[in-house]
């Protein structure tokens, strides 16, 4: 069959994907070993990990282009191997990399992959329009695909994505090598995606961008997953998963002995030294209660420390992922 | 989002009814630069010939020794026939891999198969288009010089049952790797051009007689076997490529 029949589709289940067990060996290496987790309808889902850490063969078992060595997968209730044709009705699927037609423009792209999708005459226009108008391509309509940016391609594999209005969208790498505004225009049809209870799934390299625009983060190391759960929680955990402290760091000015901040830090308990400049210090305290942290600023500042600039350091999810795969090896 | 009124020309388009592939090669085909260069070349080259052969009448009042003119206009139509559109499909299934397509046809419930035979018939319309195209000037001949028109259509029909065949060969050719397509163009594509290329050059004008009901039947033995066999192996190839490809990456 080429075009896929369009039916009425059954209601789908609150948890939309459910992964058991999977695994995924090429030859003697392991990629994905043991993955469990679950996806409920409307989430935005981040899946994070190193290169090799096995998020695209992850993402391709999900999207049914690849098949697992054991383990299930259900996408809307279905088995994605042993029914990949009625998962194919619900996912969209963006890869890393996108590459071009020749002699095709943008219009005739979207054109070719609606007609695939099934969609007839006026209805098949409509659609295309929507897709141009919400990925914000119309203007390019008319250009050829081999003559667009980076940027401009990522938008054009997002809106071939949109095309049959997927319940559940899969990017693998999105963002990546797009400018400072074109990930701020991907970011904000993230949103209304999101807005309109679509459920996606996104891997990045970029942690923090996956922090703002996802409920749930996915942690996947050496084919495993290691941490599930929301990002402000992440933020917050020391690595193994209790709550952490919370850090202020305090430049001071130096008048007389260059020493002395640092004297000052070595008998007042929680302070250390976190740099010495010419002119001044910088030093740090952490503390588990916020009050803690206050009274420590007041002493300091009573002490006759010259505070030039302070503040709470939120620890970035970057260092959050890395202790913890410190933690884990 | 506010919508823009589009200026391209969204529902005067190919017919719904086409295979969605067949429109998407079509549109790619009848833009390529070869094809249109070599199909305007054609056309100019046929034009001139047939120029030339009408003067030529009309200066000796013999319809006779003319054959050189034609001789001309049809090694042009067999090259462009059977020689350069065949090639463009040395690369076809590349161009699927090069626009990272084969995952998104695998989501719209393309396989191979689809694919290949997709490729396939878009190269015999684009070779009918050429044939079709230049079908007036044959019949300008006819009036002009008197030639035999059923001869000439049915040694159209040979070189474009030639093209079909070393379409498929070519498709089958494109799913290898570079170095091997280059072995097997050197050691199959290329003796097998110097074998039917130039017996259907001089089949111009000289299909004719009993024997020909048996040589039409046993090409059709020989083209069919061969055609569908090259395109069971491209296929087979594409599949291997749609489903391994990511692992080589």
């Amino acid at each position: 069959m080429s075009e896929i029949e369009k039916k009425t589709p059954p209601p789908l289940p609150e948890k939309l994907v459910e992964v058991r067990g999977l695994h995924r060996a090429f030859d003697k290496v392991h990629a994905v070993q043991d993955l469990s987790f679950e996806i409920h309808r409307g989430q935005v889902v981040g899946f994070i990990g190193a290169n090799g850490a096995g998020k695209t063969t992850t993402m391709r078992i999900m999207a049914t282009l690849d098949s697992p060595s054991s383990g299930t997968v259900y996408v809307g209730g279905e088995d994605v191997m042993q029914h990949p044709e009625r998962v194919r009705r619900l996912i969209g699927w963006m890869p890393d990399s996108f590459g071009t037609y020749s002699y095709m423009t943008v219009f005739e792209y979207l054109d070719f992959f609606a007609r695939a999708y099934g969609f007839k005459a006026k209805e098949r226009a409509e659609r295309v329009r929507d897709v141009m108008d919400f990925a914000d391509l119309t203007p390019l309509a008319e250009r050829p695909m081999n003559k667009l940016s980076k940027g401009m391609g990522q938008r054009l594999c997002f809106g071939r994505m949109l095309l049959p209005d997927p319940e559940f969208m899969i990017l693998d790498e999105p963002a990546a090598g797009l400018d400072p505004k074109a990930r701020m225009e991907f970011k904000n049809l993230v949103r209304i995606l999101a807005q309109r209870g679509k459920t996606l799934f996104i891997s990045s390299h970029i942690l923090s961008e996956l922090g703002e625009m996802c409920d749930t983060l996915l942690f996947i190391d050496a084919g495993k997953i290691v941490y599930h759960g929301g990002s402000e929680q992440l933020r917050r955990s020391n690595g193994n998963g209790a709550d952490g402290k919370a850090q202020i760091v305090v430049d001071v000015a130096v008048t007389g002995d260059p020493q002395s901040p640092a004297l000052w830090a070595a008998m007042n308990p929680g302070w250390k030294l976190l740099e010495q400049k010419r002119d001044g210090a910088r030093l740090a305290l952490a503390a588990s209660d916020p009050a803690d942290l206050a009274a420590g600023l007041r002493k300091m500042i009573l002490d006759g420390v010259q505070v030039v600039e302070f503040h709470r350091e939120e620890r970035k999810l970057e260092d959050a992922f890395v202790d913890m795969i410190k933690k884990i090896q | 989002m506010a919508s823009i009124a589009p200026s391209f020309p969204i529902e005067a388009d190919f017919s719904d009814r086409l295979n969605p592939l067949l429109v998407k090669e079509l549109r790619q085909g009848l833009r390529n630069r070869v094809f249109v260069s070599s199909f305007l070349l054609v056309h100019a080259f046929v034009a001139i010939a047939i120029g030339f052969e009408t003067l030529s009448i009309g200066f000796s009042g013999e319809q006779s020794g003319n054959e050189s003119w034609m001789a001309l206009q049809w090694a042009a139509e067999v090259l462009f026939v059977c020689i350069l559109l065949p090639m463009r499909a040395l690369t076809a299934t590349e161009d699927e891999v090069r626009a990272s397509a084969p995952d998104l046809l695998r989501l719209a419930n393309y396989d191979a198969g689809a694919v290949i035979f997709g490729k396939w018939k878009t190269q015999l319309l684009l070779s009918s288009v050429l044939l079709v195209s230049l079908a007036p000037y044959h019949f300008l001949r006819f009036y002009v010089g008197g030639a035999d028109v059923i001869s000439q259509t049915l040694a159209l029909l040979w070189a474009w049952s030639e093209s079909a065949m070393l379409s498929a060969l070519c498709l089958c050719l494109s799913t290898l790797r570079v170095w091997a397509r280059c072995i097997w163009i050197a050691v199959l594509l290329i003796p097998l051009w110097i074998t039917l290329v130039p017996p259907s050059l001089l089949l111009f004008g000289h299909i004719d007689g009993s024997g020909i009901v048996v040589a039409l039947i046993v090409w059709s033995v020989v083209w069919f076997g061969a055609t569908m066999f090259f395109l069971t192996l491209a296929i087979s190839g594409f599949d291997t490529q749609m489903r391994y490809r990511h692992l080589a990456e």
